[in-house]
C-alpha cells in the first residue's frame, strides 16, 4: 500500500470505522482513539497490507482494541431508561433506536459480529477473518444475538 | 430441506444472506405453507441494522500522510556531531600533513619573513678569524656538501668574473673589524670542469649584465639573494629580496652585540647560510 492508496482509505472508511467503534465502545472518545490506532497501524504495516485487504484490516485492529478496552475499562455504561418512553411499532422511526437499545444488551463479541454483518455486509468467512473466529463460532454467535435482539424487540412489542 | 425444526436457523440465516438462492426458495415455499411463521421471519428481517450516516469521523485530516519534505530533514545530534568531529580531523590533518616542503618560492616568503636562525657562538677570537674562508656558503640537498660551495663558485666567476673577485657589497658596507672577510679569489676555487652543467641550473643566478650605467643596480642584485637558489623571474623573487634585506637590516643593528653570527635562510628544501 501506497501512501496515495492509504490517504484514499482514511477518507473512504473513517467514517464506518468509527461508527462501528462507537458501538463498540459505547463512547465516542474511545472510539477516536480506536480509529486513530487502527490508522496507525495500518500506515506502520502498510508495506504489507494491500489496498484491497485495507478495509479488511482496519476492522480487525479496530474489533481487537475495541475488545481489548471493553475488557480492561469495563466502561460500558448501560444507561436504562424507561421502556415505556420506548415503542416499537413496526415502519416506525423509533425502531432504530430500540434496536441500539437492544444491541448495547449482547457482549461486545456479539455486538461487533452483529455491527461487522449489518453495517458492513462483511460475510461469515470474512468476519471470521477479523475476528479470528471460525465460519461455525461466527454463524453461532451471530444466530445467539439474533434471537436476543428479537426477544428484546418481542418484548418491548408486548409493552405497547 | 426446510421443517419446522430447522426453519428457524434458515430465517437467521436468510436475514444474514447467507442462503443460497434454491435454499431461499425453499424457505419462501414453507414459509408460504405455514403463514404464521410469516410475522416472525418479517421480524428477523426487521432486526437488520442500519448505519447511522449522521456518525462522521472529525478530523480526518490528522490522519492523512503526507511525504516528508525534502528541506526539512533531520538531523540527529549524534549524528551531526560525529560529521563535525571528522571534519575538524580532516582539517587538522591536511594541517599538518600539508605544511610546505617543496613550495614555490611564493609560500616560502612567510618563512623568510619569519626571525632568521641566528647562530650565535661564543668563540674565541681564533675560531673567529679561521671561520672567514668562504664568506657564502651555499648549501644544496641535492648536491653533495664538498662540491656546492666550489661548484657555486665556478659558476658565478665564469659567468661573472667580476662580481666574484669583489666582496658581497652587504659585507662591505658592514665593515666587520673583529672578523674581516677575506675576499673570494679565482685562486680558491679550484675550478671544476663543466660536466653537467644542466644540473646546476637551478641554482645559479642568471645572468646580470654588467654595465656602467647598471653597476648600482647589479650591486644591489649582488646581495646575499644573488647567491640564493632561486631565479629572478620566480613569482615573489621582489618578496623575498626584500624580506632578506630587512633582515639583513636587523642583523647589522645587533651585530654591534654579537661577535659572530650565522644567517641562514630557507628557500624550499635550500638553506642559504651567510657567516658574517
Amino acid at each position: 500500500m501506497e501512501l496515495i492508496e492509504y490517504n484514499a482509505s482514511v477518507k473512504q472508511w473513517a467514517d464506518a470505522l468509527f461508527r462501528f467503534a462507537c458501538k463498540c465502545t459505547g463512547n465516542p472518545e474511545d472510539a477516536r482513539d480506536v480509529v486513530q490506532s487502527s490508522f496507525e497501524v495500518l500506515w506502520q504495516k502498510r508495506k504489507n497490507v494491500t489496498a484491497e485487504k485495507a478495509k479488511a484490516f482496519l476492522f480487525q485492529v479496530a474489533y481487537r482494541q475495541s475488545i481489548d478496552n471493553y475488557r480492561k475499562q469495563s466502561r460500558v455504561t448501560y444507561k436504562e431508561q424507561s421502556e415505556t418512553e420506548e415503542t416499537y411499532r413496526p415502519g416506525h422511526t423509533d425502531l432504530k433506536r430500540v434496536l441500539d437499545r437492544a444491541l448495547n444488551r449482547l457482549d461486545e463479541q456479539q455486538k461487533a459480529l452483529v455491527l461487522l454483518k449489518d453495517y458492513e455486509g462483511y460475510s461469515y468467512e470474512e468476519i471470521g477473518q477479523i475476528t479470528g473466529l471460525s465460519v461455525t463460532q461466527v454463524k453461532v454467535y451471530l444466530h445467539r444475538a439474533r434471537k436476543t435482539l428479537k426477544e428484546y424487540l418481542v418484548s418491548v412489542e408486548h409493552v405497547i | 430441506m426446510v421443517n419446522m425444526e430447522n426453519y428457524e436457523e434458515y430465517m437467521l440465516l436468510e436475514a444474514d444472506g447467507e442462503l443460497t438462492e434454491a435454499k431461499q426458495k425453499a424457505l419462501q415455499a414453507f414459509i408460504e405453507q405455514h403463514p404464521e411463521l410469516k410475522n416472525e421471519m418479517d421480524l428477523f428481517t426487521a432486526l437488520k441494522l442500519e448505519p447511522d450516516a449522521s456518525i462522521i469521523y472529525e478530523g480526518k485530516e490528522e490522519l492523512l500522510k503526507s511525504l516528508p519534505t525534502p528541506g526539512k530533514r533531520i538531523i540527529s545530534p549524534g549524528s551531526w556531531w560525529t560529521c563535525s568531529a571528522v571534519a575538524a580531523c580532516l582539517a587538522l590533518a591536511i594541517m599538518l600533513f600539508s605544511k610546505p616542503d617543496n613550495t614555490a618560492p611564493v609560500n616560502t616568503i612567510a618563512h623568510t619573513t619569519q626571525p632568521a636562525k641566528i647562530d650565535t657562538k661564543t668563540t674565541t677570537g681564533e675560531e673567529l678569524h679561521s671561520t672567514t674562508k668562504d664568506p657564502v656558503t651555499i648549501e644544496n640537498n641535492r648536491l653533495p656538501r664538498s662540491t656546492t660551495v666550489a661548484r657555486t663558485k665556478k659558476k658565478v666567476v665564469t659567468e661573472e668574473p667580476k662580481t666574484v673577485t669583489e666582496p658581497i657589497p652587504v659585507l662591505e658596507k658592514e665593515n666587520i673589524a673583529k672578523a674581516p672577510v677575506q675576499p673570494v679569489t679565482n685562486t680558491n676555487i679550484e675550478p671544476i670542469k663543466e660536466e653537467k652543467p644542466e644540473e646546476y641550473a637551478h641554482i645559479i643566478q642568471p645572468e646580470i649584465p654588467v654595465q656602467p650605467h647598471a653597476v648600482s643596480e647589479a650591486k644591489a642584485k649582488q646581495t646575499l639573494l644573488a647567491f640564493a637558489p632561486v631565479q629572478e623571474k620566480f613569482e615573489g623573487f621582489a618578496d623575498i629580496r626584500e624580506a632578506v634585506n630587512e633582515k639583513v637590516e636587523k642583523v647589522k643593528n645587533i651585530r654591534s652585540k654579537i661577535k659572530d653570527t650565522d644567517i641562514q635562510f630557507r628557500f624550499g628544501n635550500k638553506e642559504l647560510t651567510v657567516r658574517l
